[in-house]
């Protein structure tokens, strides 16, 4: 993506001006939207990263089955260029509730439920080549970071070793922010939010030289990005620690690799050196685990079975191994089953002896 | 005309019976069990008869239906139509049907004398044979009697449980059919003439069935229980004790309540009589006591036992003690006995094992019974009764002594073995008494034979094993019963009757139990409603003679009874037609007074007659009370004029309905209706030809039944069997004749009238395996897609109409033809079930609608594939309106009410084929009408979107909004036609 003529304000306006140039000569209306979905979707090898393919679907206004998601899509546009104007922020959230209301004289909302309107958010970040924190649309910040690190943020200094018992929660748009000291060896970044709180209380990016990160369930780009700049600009190795299941399973596929909805954003988001951590179906014998499983439930299975078919996990061998054992064991385990080994069981053994070891799968 | 001399023979021979009182009883199945219903049955029988007038004559129908409220229930019902006319000697046979019909003479169908009944009978139970009960009521020869203190168990149609209801009338009459006796299994029998009917099933429906129809194999109803009566606690001992038993014994009541003496000195006449002195008495009642005593009876306040019933006192002493003396020695009992169990088995034991004699009664026990012999002493001491126990060679007798209390078991159990029976009060009893005194009886003359899981009672008294059977069905148990010969030493064969159980039912008991590691040698029985089991017939015998009287019960409403030896479901009906006009005549008369008016026309040359038709009850015969000639503009007619208690109704059973659905399915029909708010409704004629006569055809074989077949061979003309087959049915060529003949080995030659019952059920088993031509079906008529079309938009306001008629199929050899007819949308109910008008031969049914087979196809289509929403087993919803009509020879209904149609599986596999014909019809037009809505509400939207999109265009692009806007409707004008085609595209790659 090129940097220069990429301003987001004149992408929005020739958006517009091409939709207008469309009516005025009384073609019917359209906008390009490339494809996000697994079919547009290729697996490239070399840079271990998902990239979007070329596949574009036209949106037209004259075709019953196109009109309202080609009005939506201009309706936020139209927004996001009311944002940038006036320089203002606006999360996913407050760009919804703008977009909803009811067209007059009709029952037929603009938008009816938010999926929709990020839905097309997602889509203008194709069409603009813009991600949506340069349409100035943020998510919800989530998430919670600690480390001997020190950031400079719109002209705050932030210590990320001073931020009491909760860490400093990470905005959804990192981009700005300064790294002024950083004295760390590795990133460790958990699913659990509870498992943060765990660590941060005993200190353990302290006593290992790292910086802790979590968001509850799904990671978000902000902490994504966040990993990538950490991993790019320090050489921090990133190692990841979920639940052994394949929701955790996933979390870490989509740091690492990227997501299939934006894999146009790969290069920005991805971190194709990342590790996975644990927990392992490995560990669940080494730490005697096996009393604390939690059985596959159907969908469970089917989701497993349908990530051992991803291009990027097919090919490798150990990852297929974990798969085919966990198959076989019918059951997940989530990480906080290692406090039935003793509360501080994770940061005082399992943490240090798998870093130790550099016990990671790849 | 023979039926008919014989019918007016038969009104001479019972004078006594009243025609109201016929119609009273039958009311119900007239028609006219209530005052909505009356009003609707008059206004149908007179317009079925106008449309059947101007049918016959030629005429397309003008009716004119006219109704009006002259007070608060009594309304004045005029119908006029354009038919032939009524001559004035017609006139009683017409509209006074009720008496010389073939109805009042069908109603013969009754019991032998000796079929035992149970009864409830102030307040008593008895199971005695109907005759015995009949004939102590009517003592003529025939007759019928109103009683009210008489209840039957008899099962409610709505949810199939048997209860006690009310006997409305008692019947007698001399026997004019075959006696057919049924033998079911379990042994349970029953007599009754051939036309009566019993309780069958067809297709999971109670049905009833004529005695004569039934053979071997075929299956019939037994109640599987009889509603408990009450929980009776005590007796008064005095109403089990006759004045004859007592008179000659000194036997006194002491303990008189208060003023009992004083209150009868009180009312009573002081008169003097002159014997040998003049003496002074009180006259109580008649009786005559003389004061000297009465100081006595005073004093001590006691009263002599035979005065209590003179005096008629029994119940007022209830809780007095009798005294009586005995070679100087006093016994007391008191007069309540409670019914304790200790009593309660003593009966039971006594039933098996006791007899009577003058001052005693004894029980004889073997010697390893020592337990039953402690329980009967037990009892003994507790009632303080004197009693000696004697040692004999092998037994130990019980001798129990005291004057009442012998005459007391002796009327309540009877004296020798072979009259034994079963107290009533035990009837009356809660369950767990009931139980324990089948389980003395057992114990003393029963037998737990293990090894076969059967407890079996043996008793030499019939009377007593109908009662064992009646009281195990009390319990809920199904006994099974036989009769087996004794053969003891140097006696006389004698029979016993064994009433057994089997299995399970064993666990009944109290105190046997059975072997559960065995089978269960149970019955072959099927719970088929809640409280009906199905039993097969064992055994039919036709008797010929004897049995000169037969007799009938009638029970309002739900017309049966158990009867029956052992208990058997018997229904009492009463033919299968309508009765019609002339019940409303009768109706009219009964509830108003007011004669009925009729006017009639039979030639523009003639003048019109206006007749009042009055019924003389007490001779049994119509009058016309008034004849005089009247202007009447018409050239022909006949109008119908009564007033009667009724009420009108509104909705879906009223009179409108019944109006509007004759419309739809007689479209030759032109109606004009003024309701009783006056206002007048036309119903138009939509086409101008009568529909085709039905021809009449031949029986086909397949639809005929063993009594038909056997009644059709003994009034045949052809001389020899195979002749009569051919002859006297359709599809049934000579060689057919003969190969089924051969096939029964059944003579050709053979004269119809000879051929046996046995021979009968062979050829007509051989019938049914052979394949014979169906019959033919122009003998139906159909009213055909396209009237039925016309008639249903011309009485009822849709978007859609379909119809379909079926090519004609056969039922059990009767041809019948589906038609149906749907309308869709306007203004009908778009969240309800659909509606379903249903109509057999042109006639709509109003009434049980879900017992009808149309409603069960209806529910077996799976609407859902056309366009309508529908749950499990129910009619499908939507704004939808569906006809059903079937024509047919004989039209199947399920009870002779003739309001649903039976559930054959043709008749239901036809309706289903047809309406699922009209469902796709209806189906495509629900998607395209549904597809092309959604279209044109989309494109709607279009127009609204079109300032939203300028408004954001002109935010991104600056353009100016009103330019946008113009352009896009511009485009949007063009492009309509192309949006359509368009919708379903796929977003271009």
């Amino acid at each position: 993506m090129a940097k220069k003529k990429n301003n987001p304000k004149e992408k929005l306006q020739e958006l517009g001006k091409r939709v207008s140039s469309d009516i005025k000569k009384n073609k019917n209306p359209n906008i390009d939207v490339p494809i996000r979905a697994l079919s547009n979707v290729s697996y490239d090898k070399r840079n271990k990263i998902l990239v979007m393919g070329d596949k574009i679907a036209k949106r037209f206004f004259f075709n019953v089955a196109h009109a309202k998601k080609f009005m939506q899509t201009l309706e936020i546009a139209a927004i996001s260029k009311k944002l940038i104007q006036e320089g203002k922020h606006a999360s996913l959230r407050d760009v919804f509730y703008m977009a909803k209301r009811t067209i007059p004289s009709t029952k037929v909302n603009i938008v009816d439920e938010q999926p929709e309107s990020d839905s097309i958010i997602e889509d203008l970040e194709l069409v603009t080549e813009n991600s949506r924190e340069l349409l100035n649309i943020n998510a919800n910040k989530n998430g919670s970071i600690a480390g001997s690190v020190v950031v400079e943020d719109r002209g705050d200094r932030i210590d990320w070793s001073k931020m009491g018992s909760g860490g400093w929660s990470i905005p959804s748009n990192v981009e700005d922010i300064k790294f002024l000291k950083v004295n760390a060896k590795y990133v460790l970044y958990m699913e659990k939010a509870a498992v943060w709180e765990r660590l941060h209380e005993d200190k353990f990016w302290d006593k290992q030289k790292c910086i802790i990160i979590s968001s509850q369930g799904q990671t978000t780009r902000g902490i994504r990005r966040l990993l990538q700049r950490l991993n790019k600009d320090y050489q921090l190795p990133i190692y990841v620690l979920t639940d052994m299941d394949p929701w955790g399973i996933y979390i870490y596929s989509v740091l690492k690799f990227g997501s299939i909805s934006l894999s146009h954003l790969s290069e920005k988001l991805a971190l194709p050196s990342a590790k996975y951590l644990g927990i392992t179906v490995d560990d669940i014998k080494n730490y005697k685990l096996d009393k604390h499983l939690i059985k596959f439930k159907d969908k469970d299975s089917s989701r497993l079975s349908q990530i051992s078919k991803y291009e990027w996990f097919k090919d490798n061998k150990e990852w297929q191994r974990q798969f085919k054992m966990m198959k076989e064991m019918n059951a997940k385990a989530e990480i906080q089953a290692l406090s039935s080994r003793g509360i501080s069981f994770i940061s005082e053994k399992y943490l240090p002896e798998k870093i130790k070891k550099k016990d990671f799968l790849d | 005309m023979a039926e008919k001399i014989k019918a007016v023979e038969l009104a001479k021979l019972q004078k006594e019976i009243s025609i109201s009182e016929f119609f009273t009883k039958n009311r119900h199945l007239l028609g006219f069990d209530n005052p909505r219903k009356a009003l609707l049955t008059t206004v149908k029988e007179a317009v079925d008869n106008s449309l059947d007038a101007c049918e016959e004559m030629g005429v397309l129908p003008d009716i004119i239906v006219k109704i009006e409220q002259t007070t608060d229930n009594r309304f004045k019902i005029v119908v006029e139509d354009n038919g032939p006319g009524i001559i004035k000697q017609q006139i009683p046979n017409i509209f006074a049907k009720l008496l010389y019909g073939s109805k009042f003479h069908s109603l013969k169908q009754s019991l032998t004398y000796d079929e035992p009944i149970m009864i409830q009978k102030n307040k008593k139970i008895e199971i005695l044979p109907i005759g015995e009960l009949v004939d102590s009521y009517i003592k003529s020869e025939e007759g019928i009697k109103e009683v009210n203190n008489i209840l039957v168990p008899s099962f409610d149609w709505r949810d199939y449980r048997y209860n006690f209801r009310k006997v409305s009338h008692l019947i007698k009459h001399k026997r004019e059919n075959e006696i057919i006796k049924i033998k079911i299994a379990t042994n349970r029998e029953i007599k009754v003439t051939g036309c009566h009917s019993l309780f069958t099933e067809e297709n999971g429906i109670v049905k009833e069935v004529e005695a004569r129809k039934l053979q071997k194999g075929s299956k019939i109803i037994v109640p599987s229980k009889i509603p408990k009566i009450s929980d009776l606690k005590e007796i008064n001992i005095l109403n089990y004790i006759n004045l004859d038993d007592i008179d000659s014994n000194w036997l006194y009541v002491y303990n008189l309540p208060d003023q009992l003496l004083q209150n009868l000195k009180g009312n009573a006449e002081i008169i003097h009589k002159k014997t040998s002195k003049s003496r002074r008495f009180y006259r109580i009642n008649n009786i005559d006591i003389l004061d000297d005593s009465f100081k006595q009876y005073e004093l001590k306040n006691f009263l002599p036992l035979h005065l209590v019933y003179k005096l008629q006192l029994q119940d007022k002493v209830k809780d007095s003690i009798i005294k009586s003396y005995y070679h100087g020695e006093e016994t007391v009992i008191p007069i309540t006995f409670p019914l304790t169990k200790e009593f309660i088995k003593f009966l039971g034991f006594y039933v098996a094992e006791g007899h009577y004699d003058k001052r005693q009664i004894g029980l004889t026990f073997s010697r390893y019974e020592d337990h039953l012999i402690k329980e009967v002493l037990f009892f003994a001491r507790q009632f303080g009764l004197n009693f000696t126990i004697e040692n004999r060679e092998k037994t130990i007798r019980v001798k129990i002594f005291g004057n009442i209390f012998t005459k007391l078991i002796k009327n309540i159990c009877g004296k020798l073995a072979k009259n034994k029976k079963i107290p009533e009060f035990i009837f009356r009893l809660n369950e767990g008494l009931r139980q324990d005194f089948l389980d003395a009886l057992y114990q003393g003359d029963g037998h737990n034979t293990k090894n076969r899981n059967q407890l079996m009672l043996s008793t030499i008294s019939k009377r007593l094993a109908n009662e064992v059977l009646y009281l195990w069905l009390m319990q809920g148990v199904l006994a099974s019963f036989y009769q087996r010969m004794n053969h003891g030493l140097g006696r006389k064969p004698t029979i016993s009757y064994v009433v057994s159980l089997y299995g399970k039912d064993i666990e009944k008991s109290k105190i046997f139990t059975c072997n559960k590691s065995l089978g269960y040698n149970k019955i072959s029985q099927q719970l088929l409603q809640k409280e009906l089991l199905l039993i097969r017939v064992k055994d039919v015998e036709i008797i010929n003679e004897g049995y000169d009287y037969v007799y009938d019960i009638s029970i309002p409403e739900c017309e049966n009874f158990i009867g029956g030896f052992g208990g058997i479901a018997c229904h009492n009906s009463r033919g299968q037609q309508g009765i019609g006009i002339s019940a409303s005549v009768m109706y009219a008369q009964l509830t108003t007074g007011k004669p009925t008016k009729i006017v009639s026309k039979i030639s523009p040359k003639k003048p019109a007659h206006q007749y009042e038709l009055h019924m003389d009850t007490k001779k049994n015969e119509p009058e016309i009370i008034s004849d005089k000639e009247i202007e009447w503009k018409k050239d022909h007619g006949t109008k119908i004029e009564l007033e009667l208690e009724g009420s009108y109704q509104k909705g879906r059973q009223g009179v409108f309905e019944y109006i509007k659905e004759t419309a739809i399915i007689n479209p030759h029909l032109n109606l004009i209706y003024y309701t009783p708010e006056k206002k007048k409704m036309t119903f138009p004629r939509i086409a101008n030809e009568l529909p085709v006569e039905p021809k009449e055809i031949k029986p086909h074989p397949y639809g005929v039944e063993l009594g038909m077949l056997i009644d059709m061979m003994k009034s045949s003309k052809s001389r020899n069997i195979s002749s009569f087959l051919s002859n006297d049915f359709s599809r049934v060529s000579s060689k057919v004749a003969k190969d089924v003949l051969a096939k029964a080995e059944i003579s050709e030659k053979i004269h119809p009238s000879k051929v046996s019952r046995e021979e009968a059920d062979r050829l007509l088993k051989i019938i049914r395996e052979t394949k014979i031509m169906a019959p033919p079906t122009n003998c139906l008529s159909p009213i055909e897609e396209d009237l039925l079309l016309e008639g249903l938009k011309k009485e009822i306001k849709a978007d859609f109409y379909a119809s379909v008629t079926r090519q004609p199929s056969v039922y059990r050899g009767n041809p019948f033809l589906i038609e149906v007819a749907m309308a869709y949308g306007g203004d009908l109910e778009k969240e309800d079930s659909v509606r379903v008008l249903r109509f057999a031969n042109r006639v709509p049914l109003l009434y049980q609608q879900s017992a009808c087979a149309s409603i069960r196809s209806i529910i077996q289509t799976s609407w859902n594939n056309y366009g309508l929403s529908q749950s499990k087993k129910a009619l499908p919803s939507g704004p939808v309106i569906i006809l059903v009509h079937i024509a047919s020879v004989w039209v199947p209904f399920t009870s002779e009410s003739k309001e649903a149609i039976a559930h054959y599986p043709e008749i239901i596999k036809e309706m289903k084929l047809a309406l699922q014909d009209c469902g796709r019809k209806l189906g495509s037009y629900i998607r395209k009408t549904v597809k092309a809505k959604e279209q044109k509400e989309k494109i709607d939207l279009f127009e609204k979107y079109i300032p939203e999109i300028a408004s954001s265009l002109s935010t991104l692009s600056g353009e100016k909004k009103e330019n946008l806007i113009k352009n896009l409707s511009k485009m949007l004008k063009k492009n309509l036609p192309n949006l359509n085609n368009n919708q379903n595209g796929k977003e271009e790659k």
